[in-house]
């Protein structure tokens, strides 16, 4: 582990900056590569091939494509729709909005998604005297249980499936099973930790009226433009082609990344959109911190130390594959609610290739594993996942404020179920593939 | 209900006030409360109490939409006979009833505006403050039917509304351009009508209006543009200005230096003597008329 020292020091600088948002992530962890680069501990042109290029083309594509989408004002328009089924029922707020925000954050971004609904759910439960607040954690916490079902879901999906090499299919048949018994397991729980808030409001005159008057201001407020119908058609179009792309992944031969890029640069020609306005709306700064995390993950990697935790903390626990899997799934849980889940992931995954090394598990069990830990233990705490961030900030500006431990007291339970869940499928995967 | 619920309705009213004008938002509660009635499972004993709760706290919201009370008082004496029957039978007599009043008043409002039309002349330039769907349906029917050609300057008010009359122009060919309230002194030359809506009219001769209209009024009074208010006898109050609950609110605003109580309400009490013409649905409402009104 010669030079080995700095790197770590910086590493750990760029992690505490931005657990406790100390600067903006982006530029913690370029500050830190800058460090790197100025102390010539890596050169320039090494450090842009430690870049994976895949991730970002996968991300950057991805999030063109969700640009545009949203322009046409179609996420919007089914929020409202679905505002509007639930006739002001709060059981079927929660289960109507969970089955929208699972699904669009397994196909889109769960930012994206949380984004476009939270205003809604907040307008629609504040309105109806309702609490805000549970409804806004329990969409967070969804958009991460439906966001881990695909290889686009969650940005620790992306970096795992494009480092790894996963396909999205493999993605979807290995994750469905417990991300959708998850996904009901957790809204049965919000119901119960909350049965008193799911009352029916339908034996209230008063209530339904109100309801009623509600759902026009929504309807004025948040559909006061019409929708794009030309520009979503060919969106949905390309978002279908991206999809299929990704399914047929092992016939093309195209790399999901490439998929995604290639459609969002049709998209963008064939849309005629203004690009610059478009490309404003792009998060530049997820794209630079993933680049600066991939470059200070990859000199540690480089220095050994990623080697020598793998060998010294994972290692020792034995060549048990039950209690590898689990250890990786749990410690990833836990971990991941406390910082970053995408820089924890990059840490990680240099280190599951040197446990698959010593200790050959079948059926890719330790990526799903690290997968469905990084993931499902977003969920923990309010700084876990970008989603949480931004859904309580969203919150926030429609004056609900949501402090770490009421998103705590809600989500946690959560986190440890799902995790549970997730512990008993893999081990019934392990078990079956041994 | 509970406090939070009713501040919750006042809210709900004081927006669509705001954004629809009490035209729209009459005909919309009534069609809320339709709708209620029929998605509304509760045990005949109990509907009569679930209605009169409901109603007790629209009749008090902040402000009084007045038309609304009106047409819950027309419902409620028409419902009397049949409040203890079946909640099936309650409910279809309960949207049987609703839906009538509802034609009643936009009947009322069409005449409003058969009436109205005649007051727009060739090349008038025509201020519109808070468009109200009355004052909305006065000028494209000028256009459509009468073929008049006007412009209209379109102060700019609420975020919603302002561009919903400005679509509604513009779909329609009228000639127009939105500026700031503020601004209106620099546009003032070009005016020679104002057309208004108003939440109520009271018996002590005072208009609810949407805020700023006082000041605008006054504005097109000494530069001798001539002023119509368009309403219905729906809107007409036998209340005074003080019983219209007008919504106050008491921000304490803290700047750098000093804090201040910022004080604001919701809509201007108007005097009826600011304008020139009211027209309903008989016509314009001339001094008897007006006396037999505030008895």
């Amino acid at each position: 582990m010669e030079g080995a020292l700095l790197p770590i020091i910086i590493f750990i600088a760029v992690y505490v900056a931005i657990t406790f948002e100390v600067v903006n992530k982006a530029v913690a962890a370029m500050l830190g590569v800058m460090v790197l680069l100025s102390a010539h501990v890596i050169s320039d042109h090494h450090a842009v091939t430690l870049i994976d290029v895949e991730t970002i083309m996968l991300l950057l594509g991805m999030m063109s494509i969700v640009v545009i989408l949203r322009k046409s004002g179609i996420f919007t328009l089914l929020s409202v729709k679905i505002a509007e089924l639930t006739k002001g029922s709060p059981l079927k707020i929660l289960v109507l909005f969970s089955v929208v925000t699972a699904t669009m954050s397994a196909f889109l971004d769960n930012v994206t998604t949380v984004l476009i609904i939270v205003p809604i759910i907040v307008e629609l439960t504040a309105g109806m005297g309702l609490n805000p607040k549970l409804f806004v954690i329990s969409q967070a916490v969804i958009s991460n249980i439906g966001g881990t079902g695909t290889l686009i879901g969650d940005p620790p999906n992306i970096i795992i499936g494009s480092k790894v090499g996963l396909t999205f299919n493999q993605f979807a048949v290995n994750l469905f099973i417990p991300v959708t018994i998850s996904l009901a397991v957790g809204l049965v729980l919000l119901w119960a930790m909350n049965r008193e808030m799911f009352r029916p409001v339908n034996t209230s005159l008063a209530k339904l009226f109100s309801t009623h008057l509600l759902l026009e201001k929504i309807r004025l407020d948040f559909l006061n433009k019409p929708v794009d119908t030309v520009l979503l058609v060919k969106g949905l179009a390309c978002l279908a082609l991206v999809i299929i792309l990704f399914v047929t992944q092992t016939i093309t031969k195209l790399s999901p990344g490439v998929a995604a890029m290639l459609v969002a640069m049709i998209l963008f020609t064939v849309s005629r959109v203004d690009v610059e306005e478009m490309l404003e709306e792009i998060e530049w700064s997820t794209l630079l911190f993933f680049a600066g995390l991939f470059i200070l993950v990859g000199v540690l990697e480089e220095k050994g130390v990623i080697e020598w935790i793998a060998h010294n903390v994972f290692l020792r626990i034995g060549d048990n594959p039950y209690v590898i899997v689990l250890t990786v799934l749990w410690v990833s849980g836990i971990a991941s609610g406390f910082l970053d889940n995408i820089p924890f992931t990059i840490t990680m995954i240099p280190i599951v290739n040197l446990i698959m090394e010593t200790t050959p598990i079948p059926n890719d069990i330790l990526w799903w594993s690290l997968a469905l830990g990084a993931c499902f233990g977003g969920n923990l705490t309010m700084i876990g996942a970008s989603a949480n961030i931004v859904s309580v900030g969203m919150a926030k500006q429609s004056g609900v404020k949501i402090s770490f431990l009421e998103f705590m007291k809600t989500s946690a339970l959560i986190t440890i179920v799902t995790l549970c869940i997730a512990s008993a499928y893999l081990s019934i995967y392990l078990w079956l593939s041994l | 209900m509970n406090q939070i619920e009713k501040d919750n309705l006042d809210n709900l009213f004081l927006y669509h006030g705001n954004v629809l004008g009490a035209a729209r938002t009459t005909s919309m509660a009534l069609k809320s409360l339709i709708n209620a009635f029929r998605e509304l499972e509760c045990e005949q004993e109990d509907i009569f109490d679930r209605y009169t709760e409901l109603a007790a706290a629209i009749k008090a919201t902040q402000p009084r939409i007045t038309p609304v009370s009106h047409m819950l008082e027309q419902f409620e004496s028409e419902m009397k006979p049949y409040w203890q029957n079946d909640v099936a039978e309650v409910k279809a007599q309960a949207t049987r009833i609703l839906s009538e009043k509802i034609k009643l008043y936009q009947s009322r409002a069409e005449r409003v505006v058969r009436h109205g039309i005649k007051f727009i002349e060739e090349r008038d330039g025509i201020i519109v403050h808070s468009a109200s769907s009355m004052v909305t349906n006065v000028l494209i029917q000028a256009k459509e039917v009468l073929l008049r050609n006007f412009s209209v300057i379109v102060l700019q008010l609420d975020p919603v509304r302002t561009p919903q009359v400005a679509l509604s122009l513009k779909e329609h060919d009228i000639p127009h351009i939105v500026v700031p309230a503020f601004n209106l002194d620099h546009h003032i030359s070009k005016a020679n009508k104002i057309v208004l809506g108003a939440v109520s009219v009271t018996r002590d001769l005072k208009v609810v209006a949407p805020v700023g209209t006082s000041t605008v009024l006054s504005l097109c009074r000494h530069n001798g543009v001539k002023s119509f208010l368009f309403a219905n006898s729906y809107h007409f109050s036998h209340g005074l200005a003080d019983s219209q609950r007008i919504y106050r609110s008491d921000k304490l605003i803290a700047s750098s230096r000093t804090t201040y109580n910022l004080t604001t309400y919701s809509h201007d009490l108007v005097d009826l003597n600011l304008i020139d013409t009211l027209i309903d649905e008989d016509g314009v409402v001339d001094n008897d008329r007006l006396w037999a009104f505030t008895g």
